[in-house]
């Protein structure tokens, strides 16, 4: 059967050129995560040994001055028991990695990913050639952290314990803010009595104006008193919460210090994640699916 | 027009329509990926701060570390009072309360929740939750007519999702002034607006309070069966303080009916369950209740066993 159809004139030809494209597309995107892989980079092999294999994984990635320089090639047991662990370089960064280089294990931020970190090493001492060895180094564990952290803790557990004590000074600035709000029911209070004075006053305008006037002031001058104690009280309360807020601000600039720079670095990774997972929440459908965040009480249980 | 040119049109109008499908559903796929609406009005960074506090503590509420809870909310206090939040504020100072209330630490729950339900401008929501805690405190306390204004109160201001725990505590107030008939009809009633409102947590606190006033009434059976329905919802919910305090509640039932080794039964695993969770508390008192079962059941060496083993615990407890 013959096409008349001019649309469908030539549309093996259009068909067969969108395979074509498809096809071309997919190379590309081979030869592009090939190449972003560094597949079809040159590459050569340096190792070290451990006693443990322990963190070492093949695919680790290797690093020099925070950049993706090669992987863990291989992991093996040598003749004497402990583990021989191959790194793959690509050749172009060869220059950098001297005979005092040294590779350490690390993990990037508190959280991060682990990696081998290649030291960038003397220019004067000479490249380190295919297959031999680099040293290694260990760094400290999490419980060397933890051992430094200690201290820091104990300094946060006193904070908190200043925080809770009853005669300190937060506490002091509560009783303060009970003291005000019950000052601010009192004129809240005068506040309603003046409203309904003036309604009274309005429905009787015609009969005596001047009265009203009169009781007006009177209620105004009234609430002038009331108001001027609870301001006095705002700015005590304020003056409490100044003084605790550069006491709490003391102790935090004594304990600050002594973080080690780590749990800072750890920090900055998390605050890139929280961005990372908030802009993935404000995003449709899936903020459908969130339920915004409010201000939640726990409900006491009635059978405790 | 002959046969062929008419199903050759036939033929053609079919791939039009195709075609026409296809720009239709590669449109409404635009439309579907566009048609997100406008983004929800987000909170301001600080006030999520607080908020992330308020979860924080929550989380720690549940794990049971009220210091750290405490904390967290402290934290949030801090900041809803640098932006005049009343509610937010309302709310931490009522949560700070209830996490004072499981701390044992009751002036200072007081204090708290004055401050909030004297606090202006909040709904009457929070002011009912307000009024419920100074209840629960009151009670607490033994001031039992205390307690039962304020749990009038916190019903006249709200009733809601929470109805059934305000008569839940209104059922428990019935039992300590001994009028157990009241307290079986408040008890029902909350027992019905939990189901209605599925609160299943205080559904299982109506079925242990019908329990226990069976209980007091004498009709064990019937507190048995209440026992184990709240047991299986407690279960349901992991609430290990509360499946502690069930199988105590059906310890003491066996005790009373003089079935010893039955009670040693329940209060065992109500210890097992206590001290598993790390509740101290449930500890003790299991401990306490199996010190009387022995004694009962003429094992004087266990009983006074169990008593050693609580004055460690208590001793532990105090440092």
């Amino acid at each position: 059967m013959k096409e008349t159809d001019p649309r469908f004139a030539s549309l093996t030809g259009k068909v067969g050129l969108f395979f074509i494209a498809a096809v071309i597309g997919i190379i590309a995107t081979v030869v592009f995560i090939g190449i972003e892989r560094g597949l079809f980079t040159a590459k050569y092999k340096i190792y070290f040994t451990v006693d443990k294999g322990t963190g070492f994984f093949e695919g680790m990635p290797v690093k020099l001055s925070g950049f993706k320089i090669g992987k863990i090639d291989s992991l093996s047991l040598d003749e004497h028991a402990k583990v021989k662990v191959t790194l793959l370089i690509s050749r172009k960064y060869g220059k950098w990695i001297r005979e005092d280089s040294r590779a350490i294990l690390t993990k990037e931020g508190f959280v991060g990913e682990t990696v081998i970190d290649v030291t960038v090493g003397n220019q004067s001492k000479p490249v380190l050639k295919d297959d031999s060895a680099i040293k290694f180094e260990k760094t400290r564990g999490l419980e060397d952290i933890a051992e430094e952290v200690k201290p820091v803790l104990n300094e946060i557990r006193d904070i908190i314990g200043y925080v809770n004590d009853p005669k300190g000074d937060i506490k002091q600035t509560l009783a303060n803010l009970k003291t005000l709000s019950a000052g601010l029911n009192a004129t809240k209070e005068s506040v309603d009595k003046l409203l309904k004075n003036a309604d009274s006053n309005i429905s009787g305008v015609s009969s005596d104006a001047s009265k009203t006037l009169k009781n007006i002031d009177k209620t105004v001058s009234s609430m002038n008193e009331k108001i001027n104690p609870v301001i006095d009280k705002l700015n005590r309360t304020m003056d409490n919460a100044e003084k605790t807020t550069a006491n709490l601000k003391d102790a935090v600039e004594k304990a600050a210090p002594k973080i080690p720079p780590l749990l800072n670095k750890g920090e900055d990774t998390l605050s890139d994640t929280n961005e990372v997972m908030k802009s993935l929440k404000q995003t449709w459908p899936i903020r459908l699916f969130i339920e915004r965040p409010k201000d939640s009480l726990i409900h006491g249980d009635s059978y405790e | 027009m002959n046969k062929d040119g008419a199903v050759e049109q036939q033929s053609s109008r079919v791939k039009v329509t195709t075609v026409r499908l296809r720009y239709c559903a590669i449109a409404l796929f635009f439309m579907f990926i566009g048609c997100g609406g406008p983004s929800a009005p987000t909170l301001s960074a600080i006030h999520e701060k607080a908020i992330e506090h308020n979860q924080k503590a929550a989380k720690a509420v549940e794990e049971g570390s009220y210091d750290r809870a405490l904390a967290h909310y402290m934290e949030a206090l801090k900041i809803n009072r640098s932006i005049e939040n009343t509610q937010g504020i309302a709310v931490n100072l009522i949560n700070i309360s209830v996490i004072h209330q499981k701390k044992g630490n009751l002036p200072n729950a007081r204090e708290f929740i004055d401050i909030a339900f004297s606090m202006p401008d909040i709904n009457n929501d929070v002011r009912s939750d307000a009024a419920y805690e100074k209840a629960r405190i009151y009670l607490k306390e033994k001031n039992i007519t205390k307690a039962k204004d304020w749990v009038s109160k916190s019903l006249s201001l709200n009733k809601g999702m929470f109805e059934g725990s305000r008569w839940n505590l209104m059922g428990r107030i019935n039992i300590a002034e001994g009028k157990y008939d009241e307290a079986l009809k408040t008890a029902n009633a909350a027992l019905k607006l939990n189901i209605e409102n599925k609160q299943r947590g205080e559904e299982a606190n109506s079925l242990a309070l019908i329990a226990e006033i069976n209980a007091k009434k004498g009709n064990y059976p019937e507190s048995k069966a209440y026992y184990m329905k709240a047991l299986e919802i407690d279960k349901e919910l992991g609430n290990s303080k509360k499946i502690a305090m069930s199988l105590r509640g059906l310890g003491m039932l066996s005790l009373k009916q003089g079935d010893f080794p039955d009670s040693v039964m329940f209060y065992m695993r109500a210890y097992d369950v206590s001290s598993s969770a790390g509740d101290t508390e449930g500890v003790l008192e299991a401990l306490d209740s199996l010190s009387d079962a022995y004694r009962k059941s003429g094992d004087e060496k266990k009983s006074d066993e169990m008593l050693k083993k609580k004055a460690v615990i208590e001793k532990e407890k105090k440092k």
